[in-house]
């Protein structure tokens, strides 16, 4: 992977209506999407993924701003005079053409000749294993099989680009797993960059080289899965991706004192009142007595097979869940009702400035 | 015994009612196309098989010009207002929703809202003007009036046609580097050929059928097979009528069932 900019969003505003009841879809994005990543675009429904990526394609002129591809502005380039293909959620396959005449499709409009529209054509179904059903029409195929002619109809071109619109959910979990793996090895053998939209959590982070996550028209945090999970910027992003414990803290020295009374060791911050997250995974049991533990009250056991989930509450009332991994005999010894002393460790705490 | 569910069709009275209805819908067609074979003068009396009625109308040269002057009126008809048609189905659905959407709806259907009758004197009042102004007087006056009011009948299976389209396929085709000339070429036009056909049909039979703009409309000499076979009825009734009768009755019928397959949804 090189670090140079496929596409590049400079100050992005859409705004939808006029005057007063104007929806601003999209409010200043700017982000910087490197050659040859697979980008993600996350957040929940109407958080402005899909209008960006649409802005990309020029389906959609921006109210604001300027989107840069390899440099170059192509912020009021058609559709058709930009080298970026998508793959549309409804796959927007051409009906009343086969598989391969959808395939070629776009390398045609091109004006490319026959023959090398006939050759790229055959390479792209071997590419998503569709060789057989070159002749059929695409009514004819499974929703996994139109997904695949949908993929090699955007990749046929072989586009700068690759923009995918929530591609996988119309699938079943079986095929979308099968799916994301698939995606991900189409992008490692082409080498295209790939910009991907979804509001599957699971999703972004198991094929993502980068995550943008977005809400309200605005890029929260950009990162790694990793960083994005270990070191979520705000509330939105450390509810969203996965899940957090919030506990409202007051700050004495380099200390904490949560809301219960118990006080504890975290990253220094600016502010005196903040909020302190940790993964449910992060948080520990250990029988009442231990030193430098919260008590609190266990409230719900909920079995997972691979693991329990623990809910607990603190002296004030503050929700608490623990993910415990299911021991390989028996059970931990955990009952509803009881009191225990709970630890986080003390790396996985973070602090939120609110 | 099990209570069965409220079935409409077990009503006391159910079939009774349906078959009244079919028989005041067919029974008069079927007996016209039965004395169509009769072999004696009558409408009314049987008096054996017979095609001599159907040779008859087929060697009357009246019958045959009349037949030649329908079709040709009820294609160039057909093909101008499907043309025009198409076009204001397209405008009015391949674009953002608009104010007076509703508005240009009704305007563009006005001929199935305004009586015929008003359209038809309102049409020859206008022609005869452009008449007395230039002098003409051929079939073009006839074809502009069936132009004009077979566009909703060729309207509507067209707007339907596109309005049941998804109009991601466009996108899709400009994002695979369609011009919207190509987009319009190679995607949108051969999804919506069934939907013109049928518009055309529909305006053909429509044209076809026409009485009244035309009698209003029509010069001397530019009988069509109606207004032919109105003229014939108030002299004297022969069974060649009902011959004539039958064999439009098969044509629009054929045409019909065209439409039926080529706007049936398939899958």
């Amino acid at each position: 992977m090189t670090d140079s900019i496929a596409v590049e969003a400079r100050h992005v505003v859409k705004a939808f209506g006029q005057g007063e009841t104007a929806v601003r879809a999209l409010d200043d994005v700017s982000v910087n999407i490197r050659t040859g990543e697979f980008f993600t675009l996350l957040g929940p429904s109407g958080c402005g993924k899909t209008t960006l990526l649409r802005l990309i394609a020029g389906f959609e002129m921006p109210s604001g701003g300027t989107i840069l591809l390899e440099g170059a502005d192509i912020t009021t380039l058609p559709p058709n005079k930009r080298p970026v293909n998508t793959v549309f959620q409804s796959y927007a396959l051409f009906p009343h053409l086969t598989v391969a005449q959808n395939v070629g499709f776009g390398l045609q409009m091109l004006g490319r000749p026959k023959a090398e529209v006939a050759a790229t054509t055959a390479r792209m179904l071997a590419l998503v294993k569709l060789e057989a059903l070159a002749n059929r029409k695409t009514s004819q195929l499974s929703g996994g099989q139109q997904q695949r002619v949908a993929l090699a109809r955007a990749l046929a071109p072989a586009p700068k680009v690759l923009l995918l619109d929530e591609p996988l959910s119309a699938l079943d979990l079986k095929l979308r797993k099968e799916m994301q793996i698939e995606l991900k090895r189409l992008q490692l053998e082409t080498g295209i960059t790939f910009i991907f939209v979804t509001h599957d959590q699971e999703e972004a982070l198991t094929m993502s080289d980068r995550i943008g996550v977005m809400s309200a028209g605005k890029l929260q945090q950009v990162g790694t899965p990793k960083e994005i999970y270990n070191n979520p910027v705000n509330r939105f992003v450390a509810s969203f991706i996965g899940e957090s414990n919030f506990l409202p803290a007051t700050r004495e020295g380099d200390r904490y004192r949560l809301d219960c009374g118990a006080t504890l060791a975290a990253p220094a911050a600016k502010s005196a009142r903040v909020t302190l997250t940790v993964r449910p995974e992060q948080v520990r049991l250990a029988p009442v007595g231990e030193a430098d533990a919260i008590p609190a009250t266990i409230t719900n056991l909920v079995y997972f097979g691979t693991d329990t989930h623990c809910h607990l509450s603190l002296s004030d009332g503050t929700e608490v869940v623990a993910r415990l991994q299911s021991p390989a005999t028996g059970d931990a010894g955990w009952g509803l009702g009881q009191a225990v002393a709970l630890r986080f460790v003390p790396e996985a705490i973070q602090v939120l400035e609110d | 015994m099990a209570t069965k569910g409220f079935v409409i069709s077990r009503l006391p009275g159910f079939n009774p009612i349906a078959g009244l209805v079919f028989a005041g819908l067919y029974l008069p067609i079927i007996i016209l196309v039965i004395y169509s074979f009769n072999a004696g003068r009558s409408v009314a009396s049987w008096e054996g098989f017979s095609l001599q009625w159907y040779t008859v109308a087929w060697e009357n040269d009246a019958v045959k010009a009349a037949t030649v002057r329908s079709l040709y009126l009820a294609a160039s008809a057909a093909v101008i207002s499907t043309f025009l048609a198409t076009l204001a189905a397209l405008g009015t659905t391949r674009r953002k929703a608009f104010g007076g959407q509703t508005f240009i709806y009704v305007m563009i259907n006005q001929p199935l809202m305004v009586p015929e009758v008003v359209s038809a004197v309102a049409l020859l009042i206008f022609f005869a003007m452009i008449k007395q102004a230039t002098g003409y007087a051929g079939m073009g006056y006839l074809i502009a009036a069936h132009s004009a009011f077979c566009i909703p009948f060729a309207y509507l299976p067209i707007r339907a046609r596109l309005e049941g389209m998804d109009m991601t396929l466009e996108t899709a085709a400009s994002d695979l580097y369609a011009s919207t000339w190509q987009a319009f070429r190679f995607v949108t036009l051969p999804l919506l050929l069934p939907g013109i056909f049928a518009g055309m049909m529909l305006a053909f039979v429509t044209s076809l059928d026409d009485v009244v703009i035309t009698v209003f409309v029509k010069s001397a000499g530019q009988d069509t097979l109606p207004t032919y076979m109105l003229g014939q009825i108030r002299r004297q009734v022969t069974a060649e009528i009902n011959a004539i009768s039958t064999v439009l009755l098969a044509l629009t019928v054929l045409l019909l069932t065209l439409f039926v397959l080529l706007t049936r949804k398939k899958d």
